[in-house]
């Protein structure tokens, strides 16, 4: 009987799920502990006690035969600072390979590091940098006096270089009583994206600093897998689930928390046909972005000031007087774990989470307009198509635990509204949530056993639709293999 | 890696393609790490791969007779965004309709680019002084 244990710490969540492999996969039983900043080890015990049904008292065993997968967001996740040459260029595909490597980006910079730059990086403190910049055999400046600035700015953080490839040796001299990694770079053409090299040293550098500075060292030496960050679980989910499941191979992940708002696609970024013409970078199949400024609680203020006009609007249209928006949005700032009080409080969390949604899908799609040629019109793409997605998964925080897709909906169609059907946004999507928080749990185990990881998290969906819940799988869903997790009030968790 | 790179590309809303790749395969044979964006191409993307590249010339190509539009103020924008040493060459059918090759080279002088060149001017001959000018540049650079 295989059965193996998957946790995951987050921000201030430890959640974990014993699984078991043969035969048809299923979920044996799940659990949740509060995150013990102090020592990460102490949560992740309770939850492996309560897992295998162990008296609180025990002390941490993992069973030699129950291999143990983990990832972990917890204090502060794995920071990355993204420093480029051209914002659309070679900056773009910096973000691109932090936040698909899991990373949280806390800050990015394009052209020359000014001491501002570095100011802002002191204050951050990201624990990784990673400096892109030229093609290879490229532009070489840029790259010189930003490696410059980095040595003299002496920071805490290491130094990932995947620029142009001919300054690579002065770079290392420049930056050589630093912590310097060195890989191939991320844009070698104009237009060619070679993301993969930097995404996996990341990951390296994840394993070898986050684990050991923040404390997951004792748990990572039990792990049968190496800890990944959070985001890069649920990336290597939808990656598997596109794998091994024919029907859903275009799929978007939607995870709103209280400091980010993080979405997924799985989805064919560019289909080409006569009339249609691509510009900038052709983007990857499975991206992920994340937006620092959008999230329910820590960055609510942030999340209203940056969606004011659909808040505006929907405030009118539900006729909520303003002032007691704001006030709902200092209360949420101030307390993580708030939950609203009253009818009027709830409408107003849901608006802040249409706002979120709003805003991080529209920068997540692409764009297409028209263009009249003497040939006659042509439309022109820029970035990601995400029509074709016919699966929206809510994840984590605000959308795990609601019942009703109509939220989802209206944002779509307020987006196709605004901007002239030019964003290129998912049409009508099946809705389902994650009720269970299963899927990052799942995406610990995606890059072992995709085939099983990618069923259970699918069966476990529920689907919702309009106005009422429904069941996704009818049969499969009368014989709930576990409750529901509703009493958990962790929307800060996401990343 | 020792050729010079070029960015090339056809500006505006304009998607003939044919000369662009006869172009792009061109000046390949002839030196040039060509950086081929291809049509309907923006100021602003000629820039940002001159930028990324390290190219010392643009190449502009306008065969829909809007150049003039679609040029305008290219020039300034490359000075504004840092590249205030890049050669600017243009060609094509810069213009609809008849007008004198002297009006049209002039008028495009006078928007800041190095050369102009019509669609019977010898590719032998604008190579050769695709090198010059890039050499000197550098030289100029060096000194």
């Amino acid at each position: 009987m295989k059965r193996v244990l998957t946790l995951d710490i987050g921000s201030t969540w430890t959640k974990g799920a014993l699984v078991e492999l043969d035969g048809a996969p299923r979920c044996l039983g799940h659990a949740s502990a509060p995150t013990t900043t102090a020592d990460l080890t102490l949560g992740a015990a309770e939850v492996l006690r309560r897992l295998l049904g162990r008296p609180s008292t025990a002390a941490l065993e993992v069973p030699a035969e129950m291999p143990l997968h983990l990832s972990s967001s917890a204090k502060g996740g794995l920071a990355v600072a993204a420093v480029g040459l051209v914002p659309d260029l070679t900056l773009h595909a910096a973000r691109l390979a932090a936040a698909s490597a899991g990373g949280k980006i806390v800050a990015h910079f394009a052209y020359r590091l000014t001491p501002e730059n570095i100011a802002s990086l002191r204050r951050l403190a990201p624990d990784i940098i990673l400096l892109a910049g030229g093609t290879d055999g490229g532009n070489e400046q840029y790259n010189l006096h930003n490696a410059r600035m980095l040595a003299a700015a002496r920071l805490p953080a290491v130094v990932l270089y995947a620029g142009n490839a001919a300054v690579r040796g002065a770079v290392a001299e420049i930056l050589a009583d630093r912590e310097l990694e060195i890989v191939d770079n991320l844009m070698p053409e104009i237009g060619r994206l070679a993301i993969a090299p930097a995404q996996s040293r990341i990951q390296e550098i994840f394993l070898r600093k986050i684990v050991e500075g923040k404390g997951l060292a004792a748990l990572a030496a039990r792990c049968a897998s190496p800890p990944k960050p959070t985001p890069r679980a649920a990336f290597e989910l939808l990656e598997a689930i596109a794998a091994t499941l024919p029907d859903w191979d275009e799929t978007l992940l939607v995870d709103i928390g209280g400091a980010t708002t993080d979405v997924y696609s799985c989805s064919e970024s560019f289909v080409g046909r006569p009339g249609l013409v691509l510009r900038g970078l052709c983007e990857p199949r499975l991206k992920r972005s994340v937006e620092g400024d959008l999230g329910m609680r820590v960055n609510a203020r942030w999340a209203a000031a940056t969606g004011q006009a659909y808040v505006d609007r929907e405030l009118a249209g539900r006729q909520i007087p303003r002032e007691r928006f704001e006030q709902f949005v200092e209360r949420a700032s101030a307390a993580h774990d708030y939950l609203p009080r009253n009818a009027v409080e709830a409408a107003c969390d849901e608006i802040l989470a249409g706002a979120c949604l709003y805003h991080s899908l529209l920068r997540h799609a692409g764009s297409i307009e028209e263009s009249y040629t003497p040939d006659g019109r042509v439309l022109v793409q820029r970035g990601k198509d995400l029509r074709r997605i016919q699966r929206w998964v809510g994840s984590g925080g605000y959308l795990a635990r609601r019942r009703r897709g109509d939220l989802e909906h209206r944002v779509l169609a307020a987006i196709r509204d605004d901007t002239g059907a030019a964003r290129l946004v998912p049409g009508s999507p099946d809705y389902y949530a994650d009720a269970d928080y299963l899927w990052p749990l799942l995406g610990n185990l995606a890059a072992d056993y995709p085939a099983e990881a990618a069923q259970l998290a699918v069966a476990h969906l529920v689907r919702i639709e309009g106005e009422a819940a429904t069941v996704a799988e009818a049969g499969k869903r009368s014989e709930r293999p576990c409750p529901i997790l509703g009493r958990q009030k962790d929307l800060g968790t996401a990343s | 890696m020792n050729e010079p790179a070029v960015v090339l590309g056809v500006i505006g809303s304009d998607c003939h393609s044919v000369g662009n790749k006869i172009l792009d395969a061109f000046l390949g044979e002839h030196g040039f790490r060509v950086v081929n964006l291809g049509v309907m191409v923006s100021q602003d993307e000629f820039i940002d791969a001159a930028i990324e590249t390290g190219a010392p010339a643009i190449l502009v190509s306008s065969l829909y007779g809007h150049g003039e539009l679609d040029c305008a103020g290219f020039r300034e924008r490359c000075i504004e965004r840092g590249l205030d040493k890049v050669i600017l060459y243009v060609g094509g059918n810069l213009v609809v309709g008849k007008m004198p090759r002297e009006v049209i080279v002039q008028k495009f002088l006078a928007m800041g680019f190095d050369r102009v060149f019509m669609p019977s001017d010898d590719l032998e001959e604008a190579a050769r002084l695709l090198h010059a000018d890039i050499a000197q540049r550098q030289w100029r650079r060096c000194g």
